[in-house]
């Protein structure tokens, strides 16, 4: 089922189904993360730090609202 | 500058291709922020520049000339365009050069390929350079550098810059430039692009547009998103490494609990190295056993041989001299203080802390309108206010940098003052005059934040930040980072210090000093319930916060003098005297950021928020103490 990505929990991973603000969907292009990959939630203070490969990225709550993702 | 030799790598004398009529070819040093470019740079040109762990801390780009051409260090930047100040710097260097050596870390190649290809696409000759392969093999990541090699078209050099590996063969790629190529162009811009074999100077433009453009960008984006995953298939394997000490204490900060307690131990070391150590033994020793001793006589001596008296001799050795007062705030005071500053947060920002900070305090800020980065600035307000509010640039929107500039401008004591506040406390009453010292400020940190938060219009952005991995900073770039901090805080501070002296030297030496003391007596006595001579110390105040609260030290006995004012009288001036006017160097800079209007609202709130918590607070201690 998809949810978004501040609803996951401390190590879970999912799917990324779609950004729905287009900014962040650049942004993360340049950041190396896009639709279809799997990325793992490793920190949840109200911000979501999301990991892949060696990479991670702290994203604001507001922002991670707005990033539909699916468990996996 | 002196041309460095190439020492023992070969080929230095071979023939250039690339040329440029007779002058130095431009080479620019281009990447992600934390891939080592600034070491690279270093090791290259024997010059030392900043290394920061932290975007948007680094906004000179240092150039040096070497026997190969001249090199220019850029920003970390993810992409050439225009979405901050840094990519703008770096991408009118990038259109300016003849060479570009990429550098990208082994540790996150499938980010950094992405400005490669870029950069690939608008033509220009490259090197890639894959440094910190030490720190790639160690998490179980190996690459076939010479597929990549293939897959871009042009040259790859592995490099462990902080080791020094593969330096050479940079060296020796640009001294014999002929086989440095501009790389294959990507299939998806072929649809864009008919003629492949267009200009360089063409093709940037061309990509620049077509960059500019929503619709277009996002298809070129994605298709160059898919072409470095398929790259990135055929090159790199991965073994899992279970555990890094990098990783482990990364995720460790990143713990909620774990993260509050580094947080308090951070900030205890901090109040240990500029507090007690610099701002007590350090400035003590420096003001007292030497300023005062020797230097004060000295100089007091040769002014009274030539002017005897008069004004003029006031403005030069008087109270607020330029050669005495003005000198000993500069070097006795805030030379050791800011030197010691920067040192600690240059440990901070090159060992990956700060960005994981930022993602620690994110929600909190956010409700003060602001997001997680702008803890950077907060903290470097603790070090120096002026310091900070240029920082505050690296924030996402106008309203962002307005609320920072506000509470640096508003609350944020810094480092000299701190020292000073907290050895009063001691005095007031230990434990408990620090707790309503700290929930009085906090209270009104969060007033502000969140009344600003509410009144101005706009959005504020959210964070969204890469985390560096966490390393052991470099003992050289730290005292390089220090140094060229320090310089830099001199040079702009010293002109604004001698100015704000000859200020007050005219107001004393033309008697309106007096004047508006005893203007603003009545406030301290009816409104603060303190003694009148508290006037002077705000007077002082106007000029230095950490001046004025050197006053209050005075009137509250802390060198040993007759103590005028009792503890809770000690607590109530501590606080209008942290949250009074930011120092005339700050409010210079504060015009110069935000604007007269802004600027001078926030100097105008600030007497208004210090005077009315100040008198709430001393009827509220005035039934309870």
């Amino acid at each position: 089922m998809n949810t978004t990505l501040n609803e996951l929990k401390k190590g879970q991973s999912a799917k990324i189904i779609e950004f729905k603000n287009p900014e962040t969907r650049l942004q993360s292009a340049r950041f190396g993360i896009e639709v279809g990959q799997v990325i793992k939630c490793i920190a949840k203070l109200g911000t979501v730090v999301i990991q892949k490969n060696q990479q991670q990225i702290a994203i604001g709550k507001g922002l991670s609202k707005e990033i539909l993702v699916k468990e996996v | 500058m002196s041309l460095l030799s190439c020492g023992g790598c070969k080929g230095c004398s071979a023939n250039q291709k690339i040329k440029t009529d007779g002058k130095l070819l431009n080479i620019a040093l281009v990447g992600n922020p934390n891939v080592g470019k600034s070491v690279i740079f270093n090791v290259l040109t024997g010059y030392y520049v900043e290394v920061s762990n932290y975007p948007g801390t680094t906004v000179d780009t240092p150039t040096a000339d070497t026997s190969f051409g001249k090199l220019i260090d850029t920003p970390g930047i993810y992409g050439i365009g225009n979405h901050n100040d840094e990519e703008i710097i770096a991408k009118n260097i990038v259109l300016n050069s003849d060479i570009i050596v990429n550098v990208v870390s082994a540790l996150s190649l499938e980010r950094d390929l992405f400005l490669t290809l870029q950069l690939i696409d608008m033509g220009f000759p490259l090197i890639v350079v894959l440094n910190q392969y030490d720190e790639a093999i160690s998490n179980g990541i190996k690459i076939n550098s010479e597929i990549l090699e293939k897959h871009l078209g042009v040259k790859v050099i592995t490099a462990i810059a902080t080791k020094n590996q593969g330096i050479c063969q940079i060296k020796d790629l640009l001294t014999n430039n002929s086989q440095i190529t501009s790389g294959i162009v990507s299939d998806y811009l072929k649809n864009f692009i008919a003629d492949e074999n267009l200009e360089k100077v063409k093709r940037i433009e061309i990509i620049s547009e077509l960059e500019s453009d929503f619709d277009k960008k996002e298809v070129i984006y994605s298709s160059r998103r898919k072409k470095i995953n398929k790259i990135i298939e055929n090159i790199l394997s991965t073994k899992e490494n279970d555990f890094t000490i990098s990783g482990y204490l990364g995720n460790l900060l990143l713990n909620p609990v774990a993260g509050v307690i580094t947080a308090a131990f951070v900030l205890f070391a901090l109040y240990q190295v500029v507090g007690v150590m610099v701002a007590g033994n350090i400035v003590d020793f420096l003001e007292n056993k030497i300023l005062l001793k020797y230097y004060f006589p000295f100089i007091t001596n040769i002014i009274n041989s030539i002017i005897p008296s008069g004004s003029i001799n006031q403005i030069l050795v008087g109270e607020f001299g330029l050669l005495t007062m003005t000198f000993q705030y500069i070097l006795g005071l805030l030379l050791p203080l800011v030197f010691s500053f920067n040192l600690f947060m240059a440990i901070l920002e090159d060992s990956g802390y700060l960005p994981r900070l930022a993602a620690l305090t994110d929600r909190f800020l956010t409700k003060l309108g602001l997001n997680g980065r702008a803890i950077i600035p907060l903290i470097l307000g603790f070090g120096c206010i002026t310091m900070a509010t240029i920082t505050t640039r690296i924030l996402g929107s106008q309203r962002e940098r307005t609320i920072a500039t506000a509470v640096l401008g508003l609350i944020i004591p810094c480092s000299a003052q701190l020292g000073l506040i907290i050895g009063l406390i001691a005095i007031a009453g230990g434990l408990k005059a620090w707790l309503i010292y700290l929930i009085t400020i906090f209270t009104i940190l969060t007033i502000v934040g969140t009344v600003l938060n509410k009144i101005l219009p706009g959005e504020s952005t959210h964070l969204f930040i890469d985390l560096p991995p966490m390393r052991l900073p470099l003992f050289k770039n730290v005292i390089n980072k220090t140094l060229s901090k320090t310089k830099h805080f001199l040079i702009e501070a010293t002109p604004l210090f001698l100015l704000g002296s000859l200020f007050i030297s005219i107001l004393q030496v033309s008697g309106s000093l007096i004047f508006i003391q005893k203007a603003l007596a009545p406030l301290t006595v009816n409104l603060l319930h303190l003694p009148p001579e508290t006037a002077n110390v705000f007077i002082m105040g106007l000029i230095r916060r950490d001046f004025g609260a050197a006053g209050l030290a005075g009137m509250a006995g802390l060198n040993g003098g007759i103590a005028v004012l009792n503890h809770s009288q000690i607590i109530v001036s501590l606080v209008v005297i942290t949250l009074f006017v930011p120092c005339i160097a700050s409010v210079v800079i504060m015009f110069k950021e935000r604007g007269w209007k802004e600027a001078s609202l926030i100097w105008i709130g600030s007497w208004v928020s210090a005077f009315i918590t100040g008198s709430f607070l001393s009827n509220v201690l005035r039934i309870f103490m």
